[in-house]
C-alpha cells in the first residue's frame, strides 16, 4: 500500500473515531440530560399530588380555609403532568411510558371530581358541626322549663352531638350509622309546649344533613387518597426508566463500536509503524536486511561477533553482459542461496551490504574457528548450481570475514586486499590503515623521484639463440633512491595507476630510453598499459618522438600484456595499426598466463611472442609446463611470430629453451637490467 | 399565563394565610393585543344572530358585570333560565358558568354565543362573520398569523380581554393590606360571615367561586327542572341543585341574586341562605352587619 493510502486510510479511521466520539459525547449527553429533565419531571408531579393531598387535609382540619389553594395545587399536578405529556419526544422515544401517563391524567381527572364532592362534603360537615356546637349552648337554656323526661332526651340529643363530633373526627362510619336508630326515637318525642322547640328541630335537621353527607364525606376523602393514582405515576416513571435503559443500551453499543474503532486505527497505525520500520531494515531488491539494518543489529550482538562479507567476482561484468534486469535476479538468486545453505556459526543474520556485497552477522563459540566457518560457506555456496532459466549461473564469490572491529571496515579491508586468498580472514598485517599509510609513502616518493628525475629507463639484454648474442633490450623503468639505491618500478606501478602518475611515468621513461636508443644499436622493446595506449596524449609523444628520431621505429617494440589486449582489443588494433606506419613491432607480454584465445591474438598480426615467466620458470621442474611451452612456439612458428622467454633464472631453463626452439632468452641468467645497452 | 397567575395567587395567599379572605392583585399580566381584540368583540353585536346583543348586554360593568334582571333576555327578546353572573373577576373562579361546565374562560367564551337563547349564533356562523369583516381579518390575523378567524380564536381573544376585568382596592382588600380600618357593623359583619360559616364556602380571593355547593342544604330549595345544576352535567341525584358558589366581589352591584335571581336584595339573599343552607336564623341586625360587610367588598369597576 502507498504512503498516501495508508495515511488516507489512518485518517479516516481517526477521523470516524473522533466523529464517533462527538456524537457519543453529544448523545450521552442529549441522553442525560433529557432523562435527568423528565425524572425532574415525575418528581414534580409526585410533589405536585403530594402538596394537593396535604392541602386537602388541611382543609379538612381546619375550619377557615381558602378552598383557592386546593384550585391552584390541582392545577399546578395539571401543568407537571402536561409538561411531560408536551414533550415532542416523550411520545416518539416513550410511548407506553406517554400511555401510562395518560392514563394517569385521566384518573387524576376523576379525582378532581371527587375532590369537588369532597368540598361540598366537607363545608356541609365544618358547618354543620359548628352549628352543633352553637346549638348545643341554646340547648342547655331550655332545661329550666323541660319536663324530666323532656332532659332526658335533651341529654340524649347532648350526647349524640358529642359522639357526632368524635364520629367526625374519627371518621368513624359505624359510630354515626349506630346513632341512626336513636335519632330516629329522639326525633318523635314531644317536648312541654313551653319549651321553644324551633332550635331543637334544627339541631335534628343538622343531625340529618351529617348522616346524609358523612357517608360521601369518608368516602370521598379515602378516594382522593387512594393509592392508585400515585401507582399509575410510578408505573409510568418505571416504564420510562425502562424505555430510557433500552435507550442506554444503545448509547453502551454506540460506546464499544467507538472503543472498537479506535483499537482498530490504532491498530493499523501499529501495523504502518511496524512495516515501515520493517521496510527501512530491508533490502527492497534481495528482502535481506539492508546496511541501516546490519549496523542497528550490531549493537544488540553479545559475546564473539563476527562478519563474513561476500562479494560477486565480476559482477560488473556479468551486468554489462546479461543486463540489470538479469543482474537484479542474480543478486537475488545469490541472496536466496546465501540465506539458505548451511552454516557453522551462531545466530547468523544475512544483509546486503552493498551492491553486489553481502553479509552475514553471526556469533561464534570459544573455540570455532573464523577461517573454517568462512572457508565452508565458500566451500558449500557454488555446491548446488544457482540456475537462472534452467541455466547454471553460479556467481563466483570472494569471501572475507572478520571479528576485529570495525567488523564491517575490516572485513571489507580483507575483501579489497590485492594478495587475498579466497577466503580471507582479517588479521592485523592487512591493517587498512598501514597500507594506506605505504601508498602513502609509495606516491610520495614516486611524486618526488619523478620531479627530481630520479625515474631511469634501465635495459635488460635479450639473447638471440640463432647468433648467440645480444640483439634487443628490454626498457625497464627504474627508481633512484635519494640514498642511490635503485629500485624496481614494481612496488609503484599501482600507486602511479591510482595517483594518476602513470601517464607521466610512461612519458619520462619513453622519453629518456628513446634519446638512449637513438644513440644506440639493436631492438629495444617498451612496455606499454592499456591506460599509455588510451591516453591521447601519450599516443600523441610517442608519435611525435618517432618522427623526431628518424627510422628508429623499425627498432622499437611494444609490448603489450597479454590480458589486456584480450580485453581492450579494438582499441589496441587502431593502436598497432597505426604504429606500424612507423615500423614498429608488437609483442604480447605474459603469454600463456591467462587462457588466451590465440585464434584472436593471431588476428593482432604480432611480431613477438614473450612467453609468461611462470611457465618459464618451472620448465626444469614441470613437464606440463613444457607441453604449453612446446605448444606455443609450434604454433608461432607456423605464424613467423618470434618468441621470447623470460625469467631465465639457470642454465638448465636456458638450455631447455633453446632445445624447444624459443628464439630468444632474457633473465638473470644472461643479464639483469644495466643502466646502459650494451651495444 | 395560568400559571403566572396562580404563582400570584399562592403568593397571596401565603401572606394574607391567617384570613380566608385575599385581596384581588392590582393587576394580572395579560396580553395586551389580544385583550385589545377581545374588547372589541366582547363589545360588538355581531356576534348575536340578530345584531342586538353583545357580550356586555348581559355583563354590564356598570351593573357589577351582570345585566340586574332576574334571569336574561337573548335574542329575539327570549328569556333566559339563569340569573346573569358577573364577568367581573371570573378569571379567579376554578370553573365557568352556574354549574362549572367550562373549565376556564376560554371554554366559557363561546357558550352565550351559541347558546339558541343567548347570542344563537354556530361557532361557523361566527367565524364566517368575523372573516367576512376586513378589521376582524386583519386584526385577527396579525395575532394568530393565520389568514381565517376560528372559532376557537374568538374565544381566545375574549377570555384573554376577560382577564383584565378584575376589580381590585375593594374597601375589605384595602383593610386586609391594613391600609384601612372597616366601621364597627363592618367588622362585625365579617366576624359572623366566619362564625356563621359563610366563609367555609364563600372564601379564597373571589369569596366564593371556588366550590361546588347545593342550593338549599339543610332546608331545600324547590329544583326548577329548567335550570342548570351540576345534575344536567353528572346526572347523580346528590348534584341536583349543586351550584358553583358564586362571588361575593361587588356583591352590592349584582341585585338580583342566586342562579334563578329570586333574591332581590342582599338583606333578602343573606336571610335566605343562612336559613336554606347554614340552618340558621340570623337576627336583622345581625343580616345587617353582613350585607355592612358585604358592601366593602365592591372594588375599581372597569371601565
Amino acid at each position: 500500500m502507498k504512503l498516501t493510502h495508508k495515511l488516507l486510510l489512518t485518517i479516516i479511521l481517526g477521523s470516524s473515531a473522533l466523529i464517533a466520539l462527538f456524537l457519543f459525547k453529544s448523545f450521552t449527553q442529549t441522553y442525560f440530560n433529557e432523562r435527568n429533565n423528565l425524572e425532574l419531571n415525575f418528581k414534580e408531579i409526585e410533589t405536585a399530588h403530594r402538596q394537593l393531598d396535604n392541602q386537602i387535609l388541611n382543609n379538612a382540619f381546619f375550619l377557615y380555609t381558602n378552598q383557592d389553594t386546593v384550585n391552584s395545587a390541582i392545577e399546578q399536578v395539571y401543568q407537571s403532568i402536561d409538561i411531560l405529556l408536551n414533550i415532542p419526544y416523550m411520545q416518539k422515544n416513550h410511548p407506553k411510558t406517554y400511555a401510562l401517563l395518560l392514563e394517569h391524567r385521566r384518573l387524576f381527572d376523576k379525582k378532581v371530581q371527587t375532590i369537588y364532592d369532597f368540598q361540598t362534603a366537607n363545608i356541609v360537615i365544618k358547618n354543620t358541626s359548628a352549628a352543633l356546637l352553637v346549638a348545643e349552648q341554646h340547648l342547655f337554656k331550655e332545661t329550666k322549663l323541660a319536663t324530666s323526661a323532656d332532659l332526658a332526651v335533651m341529654d340524649a340529643i347532648h350526647r349524640i352531638s358529642g359522639s357526632i363530633l368524635l364520629a367526625k373526627n374519627a371518621l368513624d362510619h359505624e359510630l354515626l350509622r349506630s346513632l341512626d336508630t336513636q335519632i330516629q326515637i329522639l326525633s318523635r318525642h314531644r317536648f312541654a309546649p313551653s319549651i321553644d322547640t324551633e332550635k331543637i328541630e334544627r339541631m335534628f335537621t343538622h343531625f340529618k344533613i351529617i348522616q346524609e353527607f358523612f357517608p360521601r364525606y369518608v368516602d370521598t376523602l379515602e378516594s382522593i387518597q387512594e393509592p392508585v393514582i400515585i401507582a399509575t405515576l410510578k408505573k409510568s416513571e418505571k416504564e420510562f426508566l425502562r424505555e430510557s435503559d433500552h435507550q442506554l443500551r444503545i448509547v453502551s453499543y454506540f460506546s464499544y463500536l467507538l472503543v472498537f474503532l479506535f483499537i482498530i486505527s490504532i491498530g493499523i497505525i501499529a501495523l504502518f509503524l511496524v512495516q515501515t520500520e520493517r521496510e527501512i531494515r530491508t533490502d527492497s531488491l534481495t528482502r535481506l536486511r539492508n546496511r541501516k539494518a546490519y549496523e542497528e543489529d550490531l549493537k544488540h550482538r553479545r559475546g564473539r561477533v563476527a562478519l563474513i562479507l561476500i562479494n560477486i567476482n565480476k559482477f560488473k561484468h556479468y551486468n554489462d553482459f546479461y543486463g540489470v534486469k538479469e543482474g537484479d535476479r542474480l543478486l537475488v538468486e545469490t541472496a536466496n542461496r546465501i540465506e539458505i545453505i548451511p552454516f557453522l556459526g551462531q545466530n547468523p543474520s544475512y544483509y546486503r551490504l552493498g551492491a553486489d556485497d553481502f553479509g552475514i552477522l553471526f556469533e561464534l563459540f570459544q573455540d570455532d574457528d573464523l577461517y573454517t566457518v568462512a572457508k565452508s560457506f565458500l566451500d558449500t555456496f557454488p555446491e548446488t548450481p544457482i540456475l537462472i532459466d534452467n541455466e547454471p549461473r553460479t556467481p563466483s564469490i570472494s569471501v572475507s570475514a572478520s571479528e576485529l572491529y570495525p567488523l564491517l571496515e575490516t572485513a571489507d579491508m580483507a575483501l579489497k586486499n590485492k594478495a587475498r586468498s579466497n577466503p580471507t580472514v582479517y588479521h592485523e598485517a592487512l591493517n587498512l590503515h598501514e597500507i594506506i599509510a605505504e601508498n602513502v609513502t609509495k606516491a610520495k616518493e614516486l611524486k618526488e623521484a619523478l620531479q627530481e628525475n630520479r625515474v631511469v629507463p634501465y635495459y635488460q639484454p635479450i639473447m638471440n639463440y640463432a647468433t648467440e648474442s645480444v640483439t634487443k633490450h628490454e626498457v625497464l623503468a627504474r627508481v633512484i633512491m635519494k640514498d642511490a639505491q635503485v629500485r624496481s618500478i614494481f612496488p609503484y606501478l599501482r600507486i602511479a595507476k591510482e595517483s594518476n602518475l602513470y601517464p607521466e611515468l610512461t612519458r619520462t621513461i619513453v622519453t629518456k630510453s628513446f634519446e638512449v636508443i637513438a644513440t644506440h644499436s639493436g631492438d629495444f622493446s617498451i612496455n606499454l598499459t592499456i591506460d599509455d595506449i588510451e591516453n591521447h596524449e601519450t599516443v600523441e609523444m610517442l608519435e611525435e618522438l618517432l618522427n623526431r628520431y628518424h627510422s628508429i621505429g623499425k627498432r622499437i617494440i611494444f609490448e603489450i600484456l597479454e590480458s589486456e589486449a584480450i580485453e581492450k582489443y579494438e582499441g589496441i588494433v587502431s593502436f598497432i595499426t597505426k604504429m606500424r606506419t612507423y615500423g614498429c613491432r608488437i609483442a604480447i607480454d605474459d603469454f600463456g598466463s591467462g587462457y588466451s584465445n590465440f585464434a584472436r591474438i593471431l588476428n593482432l598480426a604480432i611480431d613477438i611472442i614473450k612467453i609468461d615467466g611462470s611457465l618459464i620458470r618451472n620448465l626444469d621442474t614441470d613437464d606440463k609446463a613444457i607441453t604449453i611451452v612446446q605448444t606455443i612456439v609450434n604454433f608461432t612458428k607456423s605464424s613467423s611470430i618470434e618468441t621470447v622467454a623470460e625469467f631465465v633464472h639457470n642454465e638448465a631453463i636456458a638450455h631447455i629453451t633453446e632445445q624447444l626452439g624459443i628464439d630468444g632468452a632474457q633473465g638473470f641468467y644472461y643479464y639483469e637490467p644495466l643502466e646502459c645497452p650494451l651495444m | 399565563m395560568r400559571l403566572l397567575f396562580l404563582i400570584t395567587l399562592s403568593i397571596v395567599t401565603l401572606l394574607y394565610s391567617n384570613e380566608p379572605i385575599v385581596p384581588i392583585p392590582q393587576s394580572i399580566s395579560y396580553d395586551l393585543q389580544k385583550a385589545a381584540l377581545g374588547k372589541k368583540l366582547f363589545f360588538d353585536p355581531i356576534l348575536s344572530l340578530d345584531y342586538t346583543i353583545t357580550c356586555a348586554s348581559c355583563h354590564d360593568f356598570t351593573k357589577g358585570g351582570t345585566d340586574a334582571r332576574s334571569v336574561s333576555t337573548g335574542v329575539y327578546q327570549q328569556k333566559g333560565s339563569m340569573n346573569s353572573p358577573t364577568v367581573l373577576n371570573s378569571v379567579f373562579n376554578f370553573t365557568q358558568f352556574w354549574n362549572g361546565r367550562a373549565k376556564n374562560l376560554t371554554e366559557q367564551a363561546l357558550g352565550p354565543i351559541h347558546n339558541p337563547i343567548e347570542m344563537g349564533l354556530s361557532p361557523k356562523e361566527a367565524s364566517s362573520r368575523l372573516n367576512a369583516d376586513p378589521f376582524y381579518t386583519n386584526t385577527f390575523s396579525k395575532i394568530t398569523g393565520r389568514h381565517t378567524v376560528s372559532p376557537n380564536d374568538i374565544a381566545v381573544m375574549i377570555a384573554e380581554y376577560e382577564k383584565t376585568l378584575i376589580t381590585p382596592n375593594a374597601k375589605f382588600d384595602l383593610f386586609l393590606k391594613g391600609k384601612t380600618n372597616l366601621s364597627s357593623s363592618e367588622k362585625e359583619g365579617y366576624a359572623l360571615f366566619k362564625t356563621f360559616g359563610c366563609v367555609t364556602c364563600h372564601n379564597g380571593v373571589n369569596v366564593g367561586g371556588n366550590s361546588f355547593q347545593k342550593m338549599g342544604l339543610i332546608y331545600p330549595v324547590a329544583r326548577n327542572s329548567k335550570v342548570d345544576d351540576r345534575y344536567t352535567l353528572t346526572k347523580r341525584e346528590s348534584d341536583k341543585n349543586v351550584f358553583k358558589v358564586p362571588t361575593l366581589r361587588n356583591i352590592a352591584l349584582t341585585a338580583p341574586y342566586f342562579h334563578d335571581g329570586s333574591a332581590l336584595t342582599l338583606h333578602d339573599a343573606v336571610q335566605k341562605m343562612s336559613h336554606h343552607n347554614l340552618g340558621i336564623k340570623p337576627t336583622s341586625k345581625e343580616i345587617a352587619a353582613i350585607v355592612a360587610f358585604l358592601k366593602t367588598l365592591t372594588g375599581d369597576i372597569p371601565k
